[in-house]
Parts: structure tokens; C-alpha cells; sequence
């Protein structure tokens, strides 16, 4: 999948740019008037709807992650106190981490996650296969924790990941083996 | 790095910029930001309105080329401005939306001279803080910087060591136009995108630099420019405005080492390097 603005260089907007050009044309604002087209039909830019806006891809997602990303856009329906208890909407900031995350360290290979809203906004996802167990709730666009626990082998592993993600990559890597 | 830093008298510095994304503020939106600008308005009397930037995060242990594009747009809600606060010569931003706030210097004129690092930091870490106060007085939320970014532009004129955009050898080191046979000629122009990782002390990945130099020409008379551009991101080293500092430091030392090294001793000459 192509990398898009998240990956961009360096924050040039935050820069005044006053004097000088590159001597061509420059991106303008992406028009808000666009309709929510079936993510399975556009080999373009596509947005799936989430909550009160959408999930913008740079290209179409793999059809093995469609399920998924209906499953995480489903939580996007929650509203303010889903669950009596005074639970907060899903933050879609949450929900694109998670979907950004996802389609980061995900392949066919690895079983798909059980999906869950947490009461705090985020979004819990939660392997448990065989022995092992792991969940990741995604706090934020940057705080991701982490819980492991592997019966056979006795292991339990916790922490809160903010940059370096390759724990992440082994973890699951060791789903994939299992039955 | 122990090593006393370079320095230049005269640098092609045009603009700095000291940056602190953090978790979006939902309240903060375009009212709440005009009562932020009251608490600036007698140094800063300006103001422009701009697009928000994006959220961008450093992340590492990922698979190479498997950073999607994804972002979240609203259908209902028009997207909260970020604000520009300028001072009445132009020369000092402050800059403010939902999940960043950056601090600039930037020259208008020949004249207008660097301030130095020490300055700037000064002045970010006052005016954050003065933020950081109003947010937490008017219960807008919580700060919880996620990323630090400085950047560095410096606009190259031609005709100082280099005549054409084809001719960007002459001025970094890591672009060598060198050919198996003279078929192709001289470049018209050439762009140069490299990144590098930051490390902390013990190290560990806390960030990357990222340098570009980027054939363009000079608003005022066309002359051709060569943009260099030099910005270090990363999370912060700690908590509060001292992890962010800690953050903002190194990405200086790195910018400032890495304009060195990236740039070729002809140029060193032409810009009166010191140390």
C-alpha cells in the first residue's frame, strides 16, 4: 500500500514557505463533497465511513483486511454512554491507529483479532489462540498496551509501546504457528 | 556527541521551527483559540488562519514500505483551523490547533538575523508554557506531548558555488553526479531525499532526521535556490516540557551536525565555517 501523509518528510506546513516556489502547481485542500463508495469497488482513494466522518485510504485496502475494518468502522456506531455506565464514543483517532497499526504488522497468515470498545474511547484487540493470549488496546494514536501470556511456556510479557513497534511483529508471528 | 558543535557566520538559515504535537484537544477549537491569542496578542498583534497539519508519528520495527496512508476526516464538523500569531515585522510565529503547537523564526529581510538556538528554545518554552497554563486554567483538557520536531531551512542562492540546479554535488555530499559515459550530461536539476535514525544514549531508535535539498527559485527575482531542508522528529525523552526539551535538543545537535556533514567544504568556505 502506498505511503501517503502520514509519512511525510517533514512538517513543511509548519514552515511560512513566503519566498520561494517550486515552480509548480500545490496540493489544495481535499474537497469535503466526496460520497462513501464501496471499499471493494475503487482502486483509488477510498473512505469508509466511521462515526461522524470517514476513514480515508490512500488505495483500496486488501480484501483479506475487509472483514476487520468492518468489524473496527462498526464501533464507530457506539454512541456516548453505550454501555450505561458512562462509556465514551470510540475515538477515531483510536480507530485509525488501529486500522493504521494493523495493516502495518497483519498478514493472511495471522488469525484475525477479536475487536472491542473499551470505556475510555480506545479499542482493545485480542488474540487468544491455543495457549496464548494476547491484547493490544490502542489508547491513543501513540500508546499501545501490550499484554502476553503464553501458558505452555509460562511466559507473560506487559508493556506500554509508544515508537518501537517490533515486539509487536514476534508476537504475533508466534499466533500465526499456533492452532 | 562531545564534540563542540560547527558553526557558520553566515549560515543560509531562513526559517527554524521548534514543534510539540501532543493528544488531540477536542474543546480546542476555533473560539477557544481566539481566547488563546489574548494571551499573546501584545507580542504577536497579527494573526493568519491555515489548514491543520496532519498528525505524524515516528514509529520503528515495522516491515519496510508497510506504512499505509490512512487519515480521518469529519463529514459534519469543518476541520478547526490552526492559527498563525505573528509579530508585527513577521519574523516570530507562534502557531496552535487541536494537537500541535510550533514556534518559529523566519527572516524577511536581509538584515533580520538569526536570534541562535538558545533564543528560540527560550521563547518556545515561555510561550508553550503560557499555553500549556490557559489550557489547563480553562479545563480544555490534558497535554501529553506525543512528538518533538525542529527544522531547519536554509535557501542556497545560485551563483555561491553552484551555477545550475544540475550542479547540486556542488553544494551537499550525498548526491555525486558521476556516469558510466558522458551519454546523459548534466543533470538539469537533481533532489535529494534522505532520512536517518536517532538515537538515544542506550541506543535505542527515539527519532529520525530528515534532510532534503530541492531545486526551486526565490519569489522576489527568480533566481534559482536550493532548499535544504533538515527537520529531526521524534518522541519525547521524558515526561512534561523537559522530556520534550531533552527531545528538541538532540534533534539540534543532530540538525546541526548533519548540516555539516551533509554539506560540501566549498560551501563551508563560502558560508565562513567556525569550528
Amino acid at each position: 500500500m502506498s505511503i501517503d501523509l502520514l509519512d511525510r518528510p517533514g512538517s513543511s506546513e509548519a514552515l511560512s514557505d513566503w519566498q520561494w516556489t517550486l515552480g509548480g502547481a500545490r496540493c489544495g485542500v481535499l474537497q469535503r463533497s466526496f460520497r462513501a463508495y464501496d471499499i471493494a469497488s475503487m482502486s483509488g482513494p477510498v473512505m469508509v465511513p466511521f462515526s461522524d466522518g470517514f476513514l480515508v485510504f490512500s488505495e483500496q485496502p486488501p480484501n483479506w483486511f475487509r472483514e476487520l475494518l468492518e468489524r473496527i468502522c462498526a464501533l464507530g456506531n457506539l454512541p456516548e454512554n453505550w454501555d450505561s455506565y458512562g462509556a465514551r464514543q470510540i475515538d477515531p483517532q483510536c480507530a485509525l491507529a488501529a486500522v493504521t497499526l494493523l495493516l502495518s504488522i497483519m498478514n493472511p497468515r495471522i488469525p484475525p483479532p477479536s475487536v472491542v470498545p473499551t470505556v475510555r474511547g480506545g479499542i482493545q484487540l485480542e488474540w487468544h489462540r491455543g495457549d496464548v493470549d494476547l491484547e493490544l488496546r490502542v489508547e491513543s494514536p501513540s500508546r499501545f498496551h501490550v499484554v502476553f501470556e503464553d501458558e505452555q511456556t509460562e511466559e507473560q510479557w506487559e508493556e506500554m509501546i509508544t515508537s518501537d513497534l517490533s515486539p509487536l511483529g514476534a508476537l504475533l508471528e508466534r499466533l500465526s504457528t499456533k492452532d | 556527541m562531545s564534540e563542540p558543535l560547527p558553526g557558520f557566520e553566515k549560515p543560509p538559515l531562513v526559517e527554524v521551527a521548534l514543534a510539540v504535537q501532543f493528544d488531540k484537544l477536542p474543546t480546542l477549537r476555533a473560539p477557544q483559540l481566539g481566547y488563546v491569542w489574548q494571551a499573546f496578542r501584545d507580542r504577536f498583534s497579527k494573526t493568519e488562519e491555515q489548514p491543520p497539519l496532519e498528525p505524524v508519528f515516528e514509529q520503528f520495527g515495522l516491515p519496510p514500505g508497510s506504512r499505509p496512508g490512512i487519515r480521518f476526516e469529519f463529514s459534519v464538523l469543518p476541520s478547526t483551523p490552526r492559527l498563525w500569531f505573528l509579530n508585527d515585522s513577521g519574523t516570530e510565529l507562534v502557531q496552535i490547533q487541536q494537537d500541535r503547537f510550533v514556534r518559529n523564526w523566519r527572516k524577511r529581510e536581509d538584515e533580520d538575523e538569526y536570534p541562535r538556538y538558545d533564543h528560540l528554545r527560550q521563547s518556545f518554552c515561555a510561550d508553550f508554557q503560557t499555553f500549556c497554563d490557559l489550557v489547563e486554567r480553562e479545563k480544555w483538557g490534558r497535554i501529553e506531548p506525543n512528538q518533538c520536531e525542529v527544522t531547519y531551512v536554509n535557501l542556497i542562492p545560485a551563483g555561491e558555488g553552484w551555477q545550475t540546479h544540475g550542479q547540486l554535488g556542488n553544494v551537499v555530499t550525498v548526491f555525486v553526479s558521476r556516469y558510466s559515459n558522458a551519454d546523459l550530461g548534466e543533470p538539469e536539476d537533481a533532489a535529494v531525499n534522505v532520512r536517518y535514525v536517532l538515537k538515544d544514549d542506550g541506543g535505542n531508535p527515539v527519532g529520525r532526521l530528515y534532510v532534503s535539498a530541492t531545486p526551486a527559485y526565490r519569489a522576489s527575482d527568480a533566481c534559482p535556490i536550493i532548499r535544504l531542508a533538515l527537520t529531526a522528529r521524534g518522541q519525547p525523552e521524558g515526561t512534561g516540557i523537559d522530556g520534550v526539551l531533552r527531545f528538541l535538543d538532540r534533534g539540534r545537535e543532530a540538525i546541526v551536525r548533519g548540516f555539516a556533514s551533509i554539506t560540501t567544504p566549498e560551501m563551508h568556505r563560502i558560508w565562513n565555517r567556525i569550528g
